[in-house]
This record gives C-alpha cells, sequence and structure tokens, in this order.
C-alpha cells in the first residue's frame, strides 16, 4: 500500500483524516494514521496550535538533535527552542512540502519533512530585536521516530535566507554569535569521520533512477560530486530543472545548478562529502508523477575559494546538508538543498 | 466543469492547493491566501485559451498568460506572466535584492555552437538567438546575450504550441531569469509572446544582498 504523502493533499483534509491505520505503528497515539499523518499532524499542532507541552510526548527525553551549529540533548531542548521561536515569529505557518520517509515501526522510522515556512519577525529572539518584515524560509528536519517519539533529529534550516530577508548581514549574525565549545568538538570529530570515511565505490555510467535511486544517489554523491565529474550533472537534471539552494537562491537549468555546485566545491577544494542516509518514496500512486528522493549528506574540508563564504581562510569546516529530488522520467526535475550558511561562517571566522 | 484556473481567478480555493507557490517575474508568493490575492486583480478578463494536459494547465487573458501544475487536478505551483507596467520599476527592484550571478547560460557548450532545439519551438529558440524576431525585441534588446530555455510545452488542440520558457540573461551585472510564456504556430510562426515588462525593467536595479 502507498502511503499518501503531500502529493495533491491540502492541509485541512490531512488533518481532518479519519483513518483507518494505512500501516503498523506500534507505539503510536491512535490518532495517528501512517508516518506522514503523524509528521504533519504533530508538526500542526506544536508549532501552529502553540501545544508545545505536546513536545514531551513526542520526543524522547534524551533526544539528540544534530543541526549545523552543533549539537544538543534533550526534550527540554526542544520545548525552549520552539517558544523561542514563536516568541520571535509568532505567526509562522509550516507548509509541508514533502514528507519522504524510510523505514517501520520496529527498527524505527526516518522521516525527512520539507517545510516552506512564512513568518513575520514580529519579536526579539536569535536574529536580533523584531523588524516586522515577513519572511519565507526553507527547513528539512529527518526525524528518526519510534513508538510516537523522536528518538533523534538532524535539523537543516536556511538561517542566511533568514537573516537577509530581515535585512541584516550574515557574516555579522555569524560573528554575534560564537560556536559553542560542544559545536567545535562535533566539527572536529565529524571532519575526522567523514575524511576517514572510504571513498564510495561507484562506476561511471548513470544508474537508472527508478531501478536504483539509492544506487543513483551513491554514483551522484560518488562520481559527479566525489570526482568532480560535474559534466555528468546534465545527464542527472532535466534541461529545465529547478534548483532551490540555501540562501534563497532559486537557480533553473544545466548552467545554474552546475555553476551553484561548482561555486560551493571550489569553496572548499579538497572536499570529501559522505552520504548518511537515503529515503525513497513515489510522489503518488500514478508511476508518471515519479520519486522523491531524501538523502542526507555531511561535507567536510578546508575553506581554501572565496566564491560563498569570504576570503579563504584555510579553516576546516563541516557542511550538514539533506537534499530532496523529484524525479520525473529517469531525471532530477526539481531538487532542494537545505544546509546552514551561518554556521559555515562561524567555521571559517573561527581564529586559527 | 470551468478550467482550473479560470476557477482559481474566479477565487475559488478548491481549486488551489494551501501551500501552492507562484513565481512572477522575481518574485515569489506562498500559500494560498497570497496567491488568490494576487489572481483576484487579474480576474474579469474572458480567458482567450485554456487547455489541461496531464499536470500542466495553461491559460491566457488578454495581457496575461498563466501556467499551472497541478496535483491531483489542483493548483499546487503557478507561473504569473502579466503585462505590467514598467513605470514603477524603482520600487519592485527595491524589494527583491538579487545573488551575484553564479555559473553560465550555455551548460558545457564553450566554443561549441548552441544545440539546435527540436521542431517549431526549436526553430524560434534559434531564430530568437539569431534576433530575427521583432516581437521578442523588448527581451533580447534587454539583455545581449538573452536566450530561452524551455521549461513546458503543451501542444493545444488547433495544433498550436504553448510554451512556457525562462528568459535568461545579464544585464547591469546581474542574472536576469524570468518566465516568458509563447504560443506558436504548427509552422513555427509566432502568434503571442507574454513577457513581464515591470520585472524586466526591475531586474538590472536589483540591489545584491550583502555578502
Amino acid at each position: 500500500m502507498i502511503i499518501p504523502g503531500t502529493f495533491g493533499r491540502d492541509i485541512a483534509e490531512v488533518l481532518a483524516d479519519p483513518g483507518p491505520r494505512r500501516q503498523p505503528l506500534a507505539g503510536f497515539d491512535a490518532d495517528y494514521h501512517d508516518i506522514v499523518h503523524y509528521i504533519l499532524k504533530c508538526t500542526h499542532r506544536i508549532w501552529e496550535q502553540k501545544d508545545i507541552g505536546l513536545i514531551e510526548s513526542h520526543y524522547a527525553a534524551d533526544c539528540p538533535i544534530w543541526t549545523g551549529a552543533g549539537p544538543a540533548q534533550g526534550v527540554a531542548g526542544v520545548v525552549s527552542g520552539t517558544l523561542r521561536t514563536l516568541a520571535a515569529f509568532p505567526d509562522r505557518t509550516l507548509i509541508g512540502e514533502a514528507v519522504i520517509w524510510s523505514g517501520n515501526d520496529r527498527d524505527g522510522f526516518l522521516s525527512s519533512h520539507r517545510i516552506i515556512s512564512t513568518a513575520t519577525h514580529h519579536g526579539a529572539g536569535e536574529f536580533g530585536p523584531a523588524t516586522g518584515r515577513s519572511i519565507a524560509f526553507l527547513t528539512i528536519a529527518d526525524c528518526l521516530c519510534r513508538a510516537n517519539l523522536i528518538v533523534e533529529e538532524w535539523l537543516v534550516r536556511d538561517n542566511s535566507h533568514i537573516v537577509l530577508q530581515l535585512g541584516l548581514s550574515p557574516r555579522a549574525v555569524a560573528a554575534a554569535s560564537p560556536p559553542s565549545t560542544a559545536a567545535r568538538d562535533w566539527w572536529a570529530s565529524e571532519n575526522a569521520r567523514v575524511h576517514g570515511a572510504p571513498a564510495l565505490a561507484v562506476g561511471d555510467p548513470m544508474p537508472d533512477t527508478a531501478a536504483d535511486p539509492q544506487a543513483f544517489v551513491h554514483w551522484f554523491a560518488g562520481a559527479v560530486i566525489g570526482r568532480r565529474r560535474l559534466a555528468w550533472m546534465r545527464q542527472a537534471y532535466a534541461p529545465a530543472a529547478t534548483l532551490a539552494a540555501p540562501s534563497g537562491r532559486r537557480l533553473i537549468g544545466h548552467g545554474e545548478i552546475i555553476g551553484w555546485w561548482t561555486a560551493f566545491l571550489s569553496s572548499f577544494g579538497d572536499a570529501q562529502l559522505v552520504v548518511d542516509h537515503v529515503a525513497v518514496q513515489p510522489v503518488s500512486a500514478d508511476p508518471a508523477d515519479g520519486i522523491d528522493i531524501a538523502w542526507r549528506w555531511t561535507l567536510a574540508g578546508h575553506h581554501d575559494g572565496p566564491a560563498l563564504y569570504g576570503p579563504p581562510s584555510g579553516r576546516p569546516v563541516v557542511v550538514l546538508g539533506v537534499s530532496h529530488w523529484r524525479i520525473v522520467r529517469g531525471v532530477i526535475a526539481a531538487e532542494a538543498t537545505v544546509f546552514d550558511e551561518l554556521a559555515i561562517l562561524r567555521q571559517v571566522m573561527e581564529p586559527a | 466543469m470551468s478550467h482550473v484556473i479560470a476557477r482559481a481567478l474566479g477565487g475559488d480555493a478548491s481549486a488551489v492547493l494551501h501551500g501552492v507557490q507562484a513565481e512572477e517575474g522575481f518574485a515569489a508568493l506562498v500559500g494560498r491566501d497570497a496567491v488568490l490575492d494576487r489572481l483576484r486583480e487579474l480576474a474579469g478578463q474572458p480567458a482567450e485559451q485554456a487547455v489541461t494536459i496531464g499536470n500542466d494547465a495553461f491559460l491566457a487573458l488578454p495581457d496575461a498568460h498563466l501556467w499551472a501544475r497541478l496535483e491531483a487536478g489542483r493548483i499546487a505551483a503557478l507561473s504569473i506572466i502579466a503585462d505590467r507596467d514598467a513605470g514603477d520599476a524603482n520600487t519592485l527592484a527595491a524589494a527583491h535584492p538579487c545573488h551575484r550571478p553564479l555559473g553560465e547560460l550555455m551548460s558545457g557548450r564553450g566554443q561549441l555552437a548552441p544545440m539546435p532545439g527540436d521542431g517549431a519551438l526549436g526553430a524560434l529558440i534559434q531564430a530568437f538567438a539569431a534576433r530575427v524576431l521583432p516581437a521578442l525585441a523588448p527581451m533580447s534588446s534587454a539583455m545581449p546575450d538573452a536566450l530561452l530555455l524551455p521549461r513546458t510545452v503543451l501542444t493545444l488542440p488547433d495544433g498550436a504550441q504553448a510554451a512556457l520558457c525562462q528568459l535568461l540573461g545579464h544585464s547591469a551585472g546581474r542574472r536576469i531569469s524570468l518566465p516568458v510564456s509563447l504560443l506558436i504556430g504548427p509552422g513555427g510562426t509566432l502568434f503571442a509572446a507574454c513577457h513581464d515588462p515591470l520585472a524586466l525593467a526591475a531586474a538590472p536595479l536589483r540591489p545584491f544582498w550583502p555578502e
């Protein structure tokens, strides 16, 4: 049975979904009918209905949360972080663009939830005093879920786009919030993990995206990115493919997409990238609508190029990223890649 | 039942998904309320063309072309190309800073000539590149390196083609990237071209985001 995703569904219909339960969900609350329903409904209840306390029954007490800016742990931090964000952006709406999941209730579901938020900066918060500006920004939350609890989360948000829309300078905001010791330690361990990982053993030909989407992801990461065979992006992407990239960039076509990857990779000449998770789901019951792929990755390298993040600092940099692909007729028709460029700036601005 | 875009123009919220996103020029609208508010401003004109093929829908008004991407028959994404007066270009530009350009327009061709496209649209794109289409002169004269990238092409019942393209080029150090809409006869004759003079005039005036 195909679990319905966000395709063609209005949020009011998702929330009013009478069920029945569509897949085994041992330990989940009775009013959740499938993993997509769980993610969309609890997001609405916590963030839009402001039922912040619901976090207590939806996050494990010791849940680790990984962001580009460093790690956090525990449900208390999730509650306080949610309150702070809502104090700054009280009318935030969280429009679910996709929930791309894998797993099951025994081993855990991994849900990759892409959200476009609209919000007004009405209150003081992590980005400074209220500006009154209305903004929109992308977030992807990768959540490992078991028995109604999120037990681990990887959260990436386009913070540089938020900062730009608020009329602020990303470099100034990054400089005003230096990294914690925990963040520095995590970046160091991630750097070692990525550079210690063996190169992905992939061949040259592009795998069939429909027959083996996992192999396609590994080919893209290992060959196209890993071996810098950027020309092969013209096989992987439709000619008029779109890419939503950090800082709110909206790119179209092979030239702009390859251009963005070129600038990003040139910023970290020795960059290596590892694939941390892949999930694949059909877009709808109609195969012609294609498949959605979510893949989370970590990149590590040294800041030795000026293309995107200022003059080369030589500093080691770790990037936690999540990419979502809509595959139609065998090629990428649309991509959203999210990572925190403020976290990159904090790393390149670290004193030597 | 009337065309899905016509229903949206008439304010029928059920024609539009709550999470709809629309593009107009270089600006984006997010959410049903914002999109219906904008469509309300375009309503009241008779549709000259309206077609739905698969998940793509197209509707032509006398001074606007609308392209929709459908999900389960409802509008999930919308491109609005309206013939807006260019007089307020400075105001529009100031509200929409931009990034510096990344990448090239003609990917991977280097010194080679562009790959010829197929059919009537391909011929038209070549004619545009050769600057021999007076009807598209406002677009090409604004950018010496302008090109058209086809995004969605629909064959209409009368055999004509409707094409949503992206106009790409450079002006004043900015990457200009705007949707345009074309109606092409079976022989490659350009019936109509719809572009947004306001967005075209404003694009080179946009301030850069701080770096």
